[in-house]
């Protein structure tokens, strides 16, 4: 029980870094940063993954600061899991890079989303400043 | 180390929670495995128990087990680092949900966190099924038009004492019994239907013939084929958002008056038969949902490619006045459903094939085989109700869905899969949502992790 993140044995790490296909991602905001779930198309569902991609995290700054409101994280919630989420799901090249981070003191290799492909438009924010949706 | 302990009430017998075993239940989730706890002051990123990711895995624990979902967000000075920290906002949490859960507190807006969840259903059908070669034979059509065509072997028909009000209070009434309630406990009634003509409306009629309570406000939703998913969006937004704790929501459709043989192109009017379903919904804590299925985020939406593929209109003597191409239709229905359960698959995080069953309209059996095939989704995961009862309007899918629901509540999981609702009407306007029983949702079979989640 827990918010979903994924974890492996740092014995067990053959590498540092790996690459997937996914089905679909959902984001949500966790106390401090954005988190994807992932369904990779080989049939698994990663939880809870931080999102560490720099072109990820400076476009959901700049979705945070358009979308204004006194709890802008769910505004773009909605925004990311609605148009945004349709958008990748439509583009067919989807996939992302999955990176280890230092052991824990358990032992254990946290998972992170290193990269996100399609990487964002900043024509998608326009949705969040009233603009046209994201098609 | 020591570990410093309090007693405080059980759940069972103060409705308070015992917060200290919780937050040391979660904590022990993270730390090695012979670590003692900290003392309850002991900040557990600084003394290196716990780093960024292990902290945020400890409080969602936190929120899930004591059943206060986002609890934790928000917080002026971050999320708490220490068990004394976590404690008092727990504690906080629960004092208030004791407070509002004194005999005699005003209720106010629905709590964001609380669930919608569907404790009871039920249909009804027209009392006469005719085989499909009287309808042939009633609509001066060729023969096995309706059976071999369409795939329809039966049509439910109302007998001429039966109207939509007879339909709809049989359903409201089975699914009223199912959620053990009363018709006083209903605070908001929302209908839908195709067919009904009229004022005062069915709404209004049918809170007669249940004899509800005169605070129990009443909704009449449109969107034809498509009005169940608008009328379960409704009446779950009404319970999201005001102080009303349950919900009827009922279909019903009487085509038999409606598209009489002889007035109305056969072709079209033969498909159709009478029926009507009913969910009551009711608010339930976090945790308290138990076996009931909970709708979960909406989509609802409207195509512009297909605007002139059926249009039926009054024709001023009384009847109808029909336009369609129904090969067209058909096509246009098959692909939309299709893209409308992707698009569900991709907002609810619910993979297509985790789902016990997908209650969705169903203009005719092929077509249906069609969306089967085009999704590549099992036929038995979709509960036929066109097959036998012909395609009843917005008590299509209402029907499926009660039907989907029966056949879930038997069987042995303690969680089924997700009922995935989809459904579209003229236009084409179209509408889902993915309902999930039991908490969070299900993953598909052999989505088992090679990695670890804890």
């Amino acid at each position: 029980m827990g918010g979903g993140a994924v974890w492996v044995n740092a014995r067990d790490a053959g590498r540092s870094i790996c690459g997937c296909e996914f089905r679909f991602v959902r984001f949500h905001w966790r106390y401090d940063r954005w988190r994807v779930e992932l369904h990779l198309r080989a049939g698994e569902i990663l939880g809870s993954l931080p999102i560490v991609d720099r072109d990820w995290n400076d476009f959901l700054d700049e979705a945070v600061r358009l979308a204004g409101s006194q709890t802008p994280q769910e505004r773009v919630r909605s925004f990311l899991n609605g148009s945004v989420a349709a958008a990748i799901w439509k583009d067919e090249r989807r996939f992302v890079r999955i990176g280890l981070a230092r052991p824990n003191p358990q032992g254990g290799c946290w998972l992170m989303l290193d990269s996100l492909f399609p990487l964002p438009s900043r024509n998608w924010l326009a949705e969040l400043a009233g603009g046209p949706r994201v098609s | 180390m020591k570990t410093q302990r309090r007693m405080r009430g059980s759940r069972g017998r103060s409705g308070r929670l015992d917060a200290l075993a919780v937050v040391e239940r979660c904590l022990r989730t993270m730390l090695p495995k012979k670590a003692p706890l900290p003392a309850e002051d002991v900040d557990w990123i600084a003394a290196n128990l716990l780093d960024s990711m292990a902290h945020t895995e400890v409080l969602a624990c936190i929120e899930q087990a004591s059943g206060f979902p986002g609890l934790f967000e928000g917080l002026p000075g971050g999320p708490p680092r220490s068990t004394k920290a976590a404690l008092k906002v727990l504690e906080a949490a629960s004092s208030k949900r004791a407070r509002n859960q004194m005999p005699g507190a005003v209720p106010g807006r629905s709590d964001a966190g609380s669930l919608v969840c569907i404790a009871g259903w039920g249909h009804s059908v027209g009392s006469e099924l005719v085989p499909a070669a009287a309808v042939e034979k009633a609509h001066s059509l060729p023969v096995d038009t309706i059976l071999r065509r369409a795939g329809i072997e039966t049509v439910a028909r109302a007998a001429h004492d039966e109207n939509e009000l007879d339909l709809a209070a049989r359903a409201a009434a089975a699914a009223l019994d199912r959620a053990g309630a009363k018709a006083p406990q209903v605070k908001c009634l929302v209908v839908t239907t195709e067919t009904f003509v009229g004022l005062p409306s069915l709404g209004y009629a049918l809170h007669r013939r249940l004899q509800l309570r005169e605070d129990c406000g009443i909704l009449d939703v449109g969107g034809a084929c498509a009005g169940l998913v608008n009328a379960l969006f409704v009446g779950s937004s009404v319970l999201r958002s005001s102080a009303a704790g349950t919900a009827l929501i009922v279909t019903a459709d009487l085509h038999r008056q409606a598209l009489r043989p002889g007035q109305v192109d056969g072709r079209f009017a033969g498909l159709f038969g009478d029926g009507a379903s009913a969910f009551f919904l009711r608010r339930v804590e976090p945790g308290n949902n138990g076996s009931h299925y909970c709708p979960g985020e909406f989509f609802l939406g409207c195509t512009s490619s297909s605007p002139h593929l059926i249009s039926v209109n009054p024709d001023g003597q009384g009847g109808v006045q029909l336009e369609f191409n129904g090969d067209a239709l058909g096509r246009a229905a098959v692909r939309q459903l299709d893209a409308l359960l992707h698009q569900l698959e991709s907002r609810s995080g619910c993979p297509l094939e985790s789902a016990s069953s997908f209650a969705t309209h169903q203009p005719n059996p092929r077509l249906l085989e069609m969306l089967a095939r085009q999704s590549g989704i099992p036929m038995e995961r979709f509960p036929v109700v066109c097959r036998s009862f012909g395609n009843l309007g917005s008590s299509t899918a209402g029907v499926a869905l009660s039907l989907a629901l029966e056949q879930n509540s038997l069987r042995a999981h303690q969680h089924p899969g997700p009922i995935f609702v989809a459904a579209l009407g003229p236009g084409l306007v179209l509408g889902g949502c993915v309902l999930t029983c039991g908490g969070p949702a299900p993953v598909g079979p052999g989505a088992e992790p090679k990695t670890g989640t804890r």
